[in-house]
């Protein structure tokens, strides 16, 4: 039973993950960038939140992570404005630089402390398993976006947009379609997602000026360690991201379920199970 | 010719030993630049050999301060807990970094620069992880006190001043010497491209790993130097934010040359002491290194005499007065 | 003393662009390469080189290199070029060149490290070759150029002086007189004519057959990646299946 209900309670942990790597994902296939500062979005959202304090709070962290995430487009960009064929990389490591920005920004405006929103109370037991109702919350509310998403990606027209630039931006730029336009989109898309799975993470964990990083990398995991990348496979890599993490904290010893994200990625990107063409901006 | 590439090779050794007598010079009038020119150094230390690995053979690394932290808790822990004598100790404080990067250096280097880059940053925080719970050896979140400064180095800032530029003079004439033979032309096939290196007979995987070994290497060569110097090694010492920091060094100095990284560190440290407060300090650095990613992608110091040749031949003769070229020479 | 393939067959997904196609050459003979855009030609060169791996073997001079890797193969005696040249455009067409002297490097890693004299006495010999080759290609005013600043026919001349210092004992060369005019056409013919006369094995890769056909012992003709016809040059260039896939049915007769 104790081990049900860790991993249901890793499961509904998971939905914050599972939100972020869908971030991570959906900026990353479309504009080749893998954005480091997805977790620190996702901390200022929290932060905003509770500094407003409910109701509202909850939508102006939303809305800060948003203009977070824009301003990043902006750069990114004025970066491809400059020098269309230069190295990604040089713009991720600009989303490293950012997450400086953004937790330095954080500690001298909130401060130090691990800051909780209130969360949604109550709790109830199904033959012996505890659960609470926070945790169903986040995972149903994560499965609505997730759903909202891949509908809207499917069936309206800026979605078939975006899938046409995430397939070959150069091919999509040819038939008209404006590709800067969109990935400046989906970037705030990106910030969005992640604003709620900052505020969601507010509700249960807690999110503190240095919660981004972290989270970027166990995201990021989640993002990879399906071996493909699309939007759904990366929000159920992040549940079972947080499956891991949530039995890792059960039965490890303590601390050590810090490196289950960091030794995913490497077990994973190192057997060479991700495609490589992500990594290359390739796509012709 | 030769005359030519010899002084190529030599011109920034100079330059450097240059640097390194003015800091001395300015430490014996002021001290307390002795600290900022040792920091300087250990810097350099650590970012010129990625410069050589990711600069000529394209093969980025953010793991850098994670093989240093490995190195300084090595020496830490032989020294302080078993009562090694720290010249023993740096022998295993140099070779376990070394031996444990090419052990995983082959998985690894067959991977492109994104995901090679996320792989090495995950690495430096499972060492983190390591160094905070294996507490019997590390102590924890604690970390080791009173590590025995080198003999004869001792305390003195000047020694300690010299020790290290020493080794960044001698570091940085290896690297101008190996770009410049047959092997550093093979390197930079590699990061041009790795079907034309192999096409010409390289063993790229053999290449990159012994580079990125090497790297590994004098990182913790930097690492024993730092815990013998500081007296002091915990997991935070030498945290993940060192190792972004040091690619930082390397890509705003200028990837492309030997100066560039030395010049980045310095840049990196005059920065941080210079700059106000310590929490607001990362929003200003922040910003700074976006604006100079943004626009000046090359770093600060790029080889001169490529940077004037691409421009002859990529500029048409007509385009010769636009404002763009003007601009650009500027 | 041979350099020969056997029943080498790659599948791309659903499309067969090779099918068991087996060659041989030996040192001092040309075996020219022709067949339609597609044909699977340069595709047949990256299973000699071991840039992809193919069903089926090939063996150098009796040795078996199915396995190797692609370095490998270049240190036993197997160099070629590219059909669109690869090198850093930045550099100076001596330096290109001279990255062609890799697999016999005799510079040891920490002699280059040090910077030792014997590092520095090493490159000027190799200098010196490297512009004896660049000349014999007709290239000689632009050793330092910047190779960026060559046409594409110069370049495709640098790759093949490139895989020339290598020191061969077998050549692939892919489309090499593609975009020359007639003066450097002539040069290159007579370089590979040179190279074959000093015991070098050739493979060529080229459309025009006039060119092909006029300089090599042996023609193999690939359609679909399948072998339509070899042997001797002009009756492989008369034969139906090679005029029908250059030229379309309407010709065969």
């Amino acid at each position: 039973m104790a081990f049900v209900e860790f991993g249901l309670n890793g499961i509904f942990l998971g939905a914050v993950f599972g939100l972020l790597a869908l971030a991570i994902a959906v900026v990353w296939m479309t504009t080749d960038v893998v954005d480091v500062a997805t977790g620190s979005y996702a901390a200022a959202a929290g932060m905003v939140a509770v500094w407003a304090g409910p109701p509202w709070g909850a939508l102006l962290g939303i809305l800060a992570a948003t203009a977070l995430s824009g301003t990043m487009g902006v750069i990114f960009l004025i970066f491809r404005r400059l020098g269309a064929t230069r190295d990604t990389i040089l713009i991720v490591l600009c989303t490293i630089a950012y997450t400086f920005v953004i937790e330095s920004a954080l500690q001298s405006v909130f401060g130090t402390d691990n800051r909780f929103f209130p969360s949604v109370p109550g709790a109830f037991d199904v033959a012996g398993v505890f659960l609470t109702f926070q945790g169903v919350f986040a995972f149903l509310l994560a499965v609505v976006l997730l759903a909202g998403l891949l509908a809207a990606l499917r069936w309206s027209p800026a979605g078939l947009l975006m899938r046409a630039s995430a397939i070959s931006a150069k091919s999509a730029s040819l038939t008209g379609i404006p590709v800067r336009r969109v990935q400046f989109v989906v970037f705030l898309l990106g910030g969005a997602i992640a604003g709620v799975a900052g505020v969601l993470a507010s509700m249960s964990i807690g999110v503190s000026y240095s919660s981004g990083f972290a989270l970027s990398i166990v995201a990021f995991s989640g993002a990879v360690v399906l071996g493909r990348v699309t939007v759904s496979l990366a929000f159920t890599g992040g549940l079972l991201i947080g499956l891991a993490i949530a039995l890792g904290q059960a039965y490890l010893p303590q601390g050590w379920d810090a490196a289950t994200a960091p030794i995913l990625i490497v077990a994973v990107l190192c057997s060479g199970l991700v495609s490589r063409d992500m990594f290359h901006g390739a796509r012709p | 010719m030769t005359r030519s590439v010899r002084l190529s090779r030599i011109s920034p050794v100079l330059i450097i030993l240059g640097i390194a007598i003015t800091l001395a010079i300015a430490g014996e009038v002021r001290p307390s630049i002795y600290a900022t020119s040792v920091t300087i150094g250990f810097f350099s230390l650590l970012a010129l050999p990625l410069g050589l690995l990711y600069g000529q053979g394209g093969a980025i690394s953010l793991a850098q301060g994670g093989f240093a932290a490995v190195g300084a808790f090595t020496t830490a822990i032989l020294t302080v807990k078993f009562g090694w004598s720290p010249f023993a100790s740096l022998v295993v404080s140099v070779g376990l970094p070394a031996i444990l990067a090419f052990v995983i250096a082959r998985p690894l280097l067959r991977l492109p620069e994104l995901s090679l880059a996320l792989v090495t940053i995950s690495l430096v925080m499972i060492f983190k992880v390591v160094f905070e719970r294996a507490e019997r050896l590390t102590g924890g979140y604690n970390g080791i006190t009173g590590i025995a400064p080198l003999p004869i180095i001792g305390v003195e800032r000047s020694y300690a001043h010299w020790t290290v530029w020493t080794a960044v003079l001698i570091v940085a004439y290896c690297y101008a010497s190996y770009v410049e033979s047959g092997r550093g032309r093979a390197l930079n096939a590699i990061r041009v491209d790795r079907l034309l290196a192999e096409s010409t007979g390289t063993n790229v995987a053999l290449e990159l790993s012994s580079l990125f070994s090497l790297s590994a290497g004098i990182a913790g060569f930097a690492g024993w130097f730092y815990a013998h110097y500081i007296g002091f090694m915990a997991p935070d010492s030498l945290d993940p934010t060192l190792s972004a920091n040091i690619l930082f060094m390397v890509v705003l100095g200028g990837r492309k040359s030997v100066l560039g990284p030395i010049v980045g560190a310095s840049l990196f440290t005059l920065a941080s002491d210079l700059l106000p407060g310590t929490v607001t300090q990362g929003m200003i650095f922040g910003s700074l290194l976006i604006v100079i990613l943004v626009f000046f992608p090359d770093g600060i110091v790029s080889p001169g005499m490529m940077r004037w040749t691409r421009r002859r031949a990529t500029t048409i003769p007509e385009a010769k007065n636009t404002p763009g070229v003007r601009l650009e020479r500027a | 003393m041979t350099l020969s393939a056997r029943d080498l067959s790659v599948r791309f997904g659903g499309l067969q662009a090779l099918a068991e196609v087996s060659l041989e050459v030996t040192p001092g003979r040309i075996l020219g390469l022709i067949g339609p855009n597609g044909a699977g030609k340069t595709t047949l060169f990256n299973c000699l080189t071991g840039v992809i791996q193919p069903k089926g073997t090939v063996v150098v001079d009796g040795v078996e290199i199915t396995q190797l890797r692609t370095d490998e193969r270049v240190r036993r005696g197997i160099s070629r070029t590219f059909q669109t040249p690869r090198l850093d455009m930045n550099r100076t067409v001596l330096d290109a060149v001279m990255l062609g002297y890799t697999p016999h490097l005799a510079q040891g890693r920490l002699a280059c490290f040090l910077g030792l004299p014997s590092v520095g006495r090493s490159e000027e010999h190799l200098r010196n070759g490297a512009i004896e080759k660049i000349r014999l290609l007709g290239l000689g005013g632009a050793a330092e150029d910047r190779a960026g600043s060559l046409s594409l026919g110069q370049l495709r001349l640098l790759e093949v002086a490139r895989a020339l210092v290598a020191g061969p004992r077998y050549l692939l060369l892919d489309e090499p007189a593609a975009g020359l005019d007639e003066s450097d056409r002539i040069r290159l013919a007579d370089a590979i004519k040179n190279a074959a006369a000093s015991g070098i094995g050739i493979v060529l890769i080229e459309h025009n057959v006039g060119f092909v056909s006029r300089l090599s012992h042996e023609l193999l003709a690939l359609v679909n990646g399948t072998v339509v016809a070899r042997g001797e040059p002009n009756s492989v260039v008369c034969s139906e299946k090679v005029v029908e896939a250059y030229l379309g049915p309407a010709y065969v007769h």
